[in-house]
């Protein structure tokens, strides 16, 4: 029993692998971070609101270096976020870049969270998968493009897309845990659409409320989905079949529910890029 | 940090892959206690959101409306990308966990605050600059996507005042009844 398992852990974590998935990953995960980072330029101001924004437990504060009235530093180590993102995505320095844009990420990516109240939003924000994306390639092999095959740049790889598969599948545990197996259920999902539409008048929400089949079809396929989507890791087939549904998904809950999935981006991570660059470079070139 | 610290330093490749797999499985394993529990440890976090039962006629929402008021009076909608990087949804968490319970002076030192982020929003927004950063059209939404307010008057508000709007879905989508709506705070321009 333990001979099969062990070989199976072996052949997950450590059959050698190309560089180009790592690589891949990095651009995609920096390229997402700095996307969002860009996008909310307020983040380096938060410091400067007034103290009753401030309300928080104890200790939550100087868990993630957080001082009131610092925007000073925080415009400094917003700036040295963005650089260090930068080079993070063109491969330069690439170690210390992903420290130090993993470090600022977990002081400056949950900020608004704890303000609001509840840290575990701050999952929601898109720079979570970064930000351990980041750490755990820090302290793996550097990969060149040209470097030989090596099982250096397999764990790394497999390690970023087990923490992105579970995005879907405490999603899913969160639903059983909170409302059961019920949740997928046509009369649910029509109904947390209308619901939602009540509150922002997104375009498809009453018209997946009036039409079970479609409530039903999105509740089927966000089990599959959910449950499912850690199959992507080992499975070509689930690789297939998931990913585009991923993104599918992604585009129709902006529709349905009006929730934007910051971290879309980082359904790349899921792909064989070893398998892309295979079919690339046998396509038929013309004469 | 300690296990992807302890396979950077291994001193064998055995033991490396050891602390490899072991951090795997630390890995799994967390996530699926915080899964199942539903405790939360961010950033080994339950990605929850939208999990709960949709109940139409008894579930009641709330959202806080946020009007800046001109000087004839009249209230404008403030966008929810004025907040400066706050996102209009953790604003509305705040509001409902903290602000009843600060004292006066601190509620109108808070909406001061936010006043001020309005008026910055609404000088930006007269000028014909939607943009909510560097990037422009291509921005990052807020996830929670409540429609933009970009209408604003050409001159500064007077006043900020706060609603919380509270209705069950099913009295708007059904009896097409609106929103039940209270006073919670304002803030004059001095």
């Amino acid at each position: 029993m333990a001979g099969p398992v062990k070989e199976r852990i072996e052949r997950l974590l450590f059959a050698p692998a190309s560089p180009l998935g790592l690589v891949v990953a990095r651009v995609i995960l920096a390229l997402q971070a700095l996307w969002i980072v860009l996008s909310r330029p307020g983040m380096r101001d938060l410091t400067s609101w007034p103290s009753p924004f401030f309300t928080v437990p104890p200790g939550v504060l100087p868990r993630f270096l957080i001082v009131p009235g610092a925007e000073a530093v925080d415009h400094v180590l917003y700036g040295m976020l963005i650089v260090a993102l930068v080079a993070t995505l063109f491969g330069v320095l690439p170690r210390l870049a992903m420290i130090t844009s993993a470090t600022l990420l977990y002081h400056l990516a949950p900020m608004e969270a704890i303000m609001g109240g509840l840290l575990y939003t701050a999952s929601l924000g898109g720079l979570t998968l970064p930000m351990l994306g980041f750490l755990i390639m820090a302290f793996s092999g550097s990969p060149r493009l040209r470097s030989e095959r090596s099982p250096e740049y397999r764990w790394p790889l497999v390690l970023i897309q087990i923490l992105f598969a579970f995005h879907y599948l405490n999603a899913g545990l969160a639903k059983l845990h909170w409302t059961g197996l019920s949740w997928y259920s046509a009369k649910n999902v029509g109904g947390i659409a209308a619901t939602l539409w009540t509150l922002n008048g997104q375009r498809l929400g009453l018209t997946t409320f009036n039409r079970p089949w479609l409530a039903g079809a999105i509740g089927v396929a966000t089990f599959i989905l959910e449950f499912g989507f850690p199959l992507v890791i080992f499975s070509k087939w689930a690789r297939r079949i998931l990913l585009p549904a991923a993104a599918v998904a992604a585009f129709l809950r902006v529709l349905v529910f009006g929730f934007f999935f910051l971290s879309f981006p980082s359904i790349g991570v899921m792909v064989n890029w070893d398998a892309v660059a295979r079919r690339w470079e046998k396509r038929p070139t013309a004469a | 940090m300690a296990g992807l610290a302890a396979i950077r330093f291994a001193p064998t490749p055995d033991s490396r892959r050891r602390f490899i797999v072991l951090l795997t499985a630390y890995v799994i394993v967390t996530h699926l206690i915080i899964g199942v529990t539903q405790k939360d440890a961010w950033p080994i976090t339950n990605y929850c959101l939208m999990h709960g039962r949709a109940d139409l006629r008894h579930a009641e929402l709330y959202r806080y409306g946020f009007f800046g008021v001109d000087k004839d009076g009249r209230e404008w909608r403030i966008d929810p990308y004025a907040w400066h990087s706050m996102s209009d949804w953790h604003l509305q968490l705040w509001f409902y966990i903290h602000f009843a319970k600060l004292s006066p002076p601190d509620q109108q030192q808070a909406l001061g605050w936010l006043y001020g982020l309005a008026e910055e929003q609404r000088a930006q927004l007269a000028r014909g600059d939607p943009s909510i950063s560097w990037l422009g059209p291509v921005s990052a939404p807020q996830w929670w996507m409540f429609p933009r307010e970009l209408a604003v008057p050409p001159e500064p508000y007077r006043a900020l005042r706060v609603y919380k709007d509270t209705w069950f879905p099913a009295t708007i989508i059904f009896d097409r009844k609106p929103v039940t709506r209270k006073p919670v705070g304002e803030w004059r321009a001095r």
